[in-house]
């Protein structure tokens, strides 16, 4: 018994629900119509944003309020290369620029961030996120202002794509997917290693932690990156099947709904984020279709989730879960 | 050959005066007790040796550098382990990974942890390898918290009242435990209110009242001098 290995392998008992997952995934848009697969797709580049933005509420215990800022960064990445560089206005060239320049900001506004915690760490999220919108909303001879900015259809190693609904059903549904696999299959490592692990006790007790010999503040810059760097993807992807993004996405109300998909899918749970990113576009866009007060919708759902649905719709799946097994181990006895 | 020296240590806390000119010293492979009763400043004498209290003069020297100002992360590499007086473990952690976070972070990168000398100690870990630190009685958070400071592999153990609250059956593990530890080359400096258990441990033991260092000697002596027995309230 004298080496022991890390627990939390991807390989237990969720793989064949993951295995599912992924096969329905691959299946969807001979399922679906075209407008539900655009929104699936929209759903899966949130998930992204969630998978990132949890990393930091639920591993290390920080609620950010300025994810828009790094979502609108892979956004008007994408957007600013298509205007002024349109000769490297291709998807493998738009996916590492924006993982660049999330990068670039994440670790300039985490540096800030990561040596506060709770409340002043939200707020100085929140006004950064400001920061940038002010800056996307003021600069019109360069972002388009109010306006925002048209986003083209990438080219993919040469080849040219003439219709989005084409495109965006078609090889970047599969692109979309093969993304958000890789990433979560990323977070999952990230968050069951060691660092992660790491994350984690920072969040219990960082004195303790630092007890230990654990350099809190850069742990937590580094997760605040790597959760920048997720959003900055999702925002680029998100900017593909959009096809035109505006300041908004850095405001923080864009944040605060950021907070509330992953409030809804449940932040305990790894795959709660992922859940919520996907229900809440499908909320959202059914509320807006229904009646204009969309908004009161979403805000009583909020209302119901937190009275009665606390860990979310994860967290009530599985304890639907352990429910059912409780009643068979007891039946069984 | 002394590994601790403490010299003049004033701390404290807002303008009231926790530590008066303090000044003790331990040597390499002893076990010290600082004995006192609640509030005499015993557990603030531990948090500005690990660096959680900043003095206001004074040095705290370890291995001949001194640390006085030193960050508490910087006190952890260079050999100073702490085991708090709450043992407060990484609540979703499992007791495995809370033991192995600190031998990771002191740079076992290959995965890897021999935990062949925690079990020899604490063999009662074994079986709660898998069990998250939330669902540990006192007594086993207390054995794990040790053990995660032992992972460190430190040169100096503190132990904040770590017999506190436990069964006079777990006393007497613990006093052997310790007694193990010692025998592994750690020195330990442990901050006690009960006499009794301190001089089942301790090779020699300070006496701290009212923020002042007020007797140097053997535990034995303590147990033998009724007016010293008033003073840390076990008479």
């Amino acid at each position: 018994m004298g080496q022991l290995r890390w627990r939390g392998s991807i390989l237990g008992p969720r793989f064949f629900v993951y295995l599912s997952t992924l096969v329905l995934l691959l299946i969807l848009p001979l399922l679906l119509s075209p407008f539900n697969l655009i929104l699936l797709e929209y759903g899966l580049a949130l998930a992204l944003v969630g998978l990132g933005f949890n990393l930091l509420l639920r591993y290390t215990g920080l609620l950010s309020f300025g994810h828009g800022a790094y979502f609108a960064t892979g956004a008007y990445t994408v957007a600013m290369v298509g205007r002024y560089i349109p000769e490297l206005y291709s998807l493998e060239m738009l996916l590492p620029l924006s993982v660049l320049f999330s990068f670039i900001v994440s670790f300039v506004f985490g540096f800030i961030c990561v040596r506060h915690t709770r409340i002043f760490f939200a707020i100085l999220t929140l006004s950064l996120s400001m920061l940038v919108f002010a800056l996307l909303f003021k600069l019109y001879h360069i972002t388009g202002g109010s306006d925002g900015l048209y986003i083209p259809i990438p080219s993919v190693f040469g080849m040219v794509f003439n219709r989005r609904p084409d495109f965006l059903s078609g090889f970047f549904y599969y692109f979309l997917v093969f993304v958000f696999v890789v990433g979560f299959l990323f977070m999952k490592a990230v968050v069951n290693s060691p660092f992660g692990k790491a994350l984690q006790a920072i969040r219990d007790n960082e004195i303790r932690a630092e007890l230990v010999g654990i350099r809190v503040k850069r742990y937590r810059l580094y997760a605040f990156v790597i959760s920048g760097i997720f959003t900055g993807v999702g925002g680029a992807l998100w900017s593909f099947v959009n096809g035109h993004v505006t300041p908004e996405v850095a405001h923080w109300f864009f944040s605060g709904e950021i907070v509330y998909m992953v409030l809804l899918g449940g932040f305990a749970n790894f795959e709660g984020p992922i859940i919520g990113a996907i229900v809440f576009t499908f909320l959202k866009l059914y509320a807006m279709s229904f009646t204009e007060y969309w908004m009161f919708i979403i805000g009583i759902t909020l209302i119901i989730l937190v009275l009665l649905l606390p860990t979310g719709i994860a967290g009530g799946i599985y304890r639907l879960i352990t429910e059912i097994r409780k009643g068979k181990t007891l039946s069984g006895i | 050959m002394t590994l601790l020296d403490i010299e003049n240590l004033d701390f404290f806390m807002g303008s009231t005066q926790i530590l008066r000119s303090v000044s003790f010293s331990v040597n390499e492979g002893e076990a010290v007790c600082l004995l006192g009763r609640n509030g005499s400043g015993r557990t603030s004498i531990i948090k500005n040796i690990i660096g959680l209290y900043l003095p206001r003069s004074g040095k705290i020297v370890f291995r001949g550098n001194e640390i006085t100002r030193m960050p508490p992360r910087n006190r952890v590499l260079m050999g100073i382990a702490y085991s708090p007086e709450d043992s407060r473990l990484f609540s979703e952690l499992t007791v495995e990974e809370n033991i192995k976070i600190a031998a990771w972070v002191r740079g076992e990168k290959n995965d890897t942890f021999n935990f062949e000398s925690v079990f020899e100690i604490f063999p009662e870990i074994k079986k709660l390898m898998k069990r998250k630190g939330l669902y540990l009685s006192g007594g086993e958070r207390k054995m794990v918290s040790i053990a995660r400071a032992l992972a460190l592999s430190p040169s100096l153990l503190l132990l904040d009242e770590s017999f506190e609250g436990l069964a006079p059956v777990v006393i007497n593990r613990f006093k052997e435990a310790l007694k193990q530890i010692k025998d592994m080359g750690v020195t330990i400096l442990l901050a006690e209110s009960n006499i009794k258990v301190a001089s089942l441990v301790s090779d020699r033991a300070y006496i701290v009242e009212r923020g002042e260092v007020i007797f140097e000697g053997q535990p034995q002596e303590i147990l033998q001098n009724e007016k010293l027995l008033r003073i840390i309230g076990g008479g």
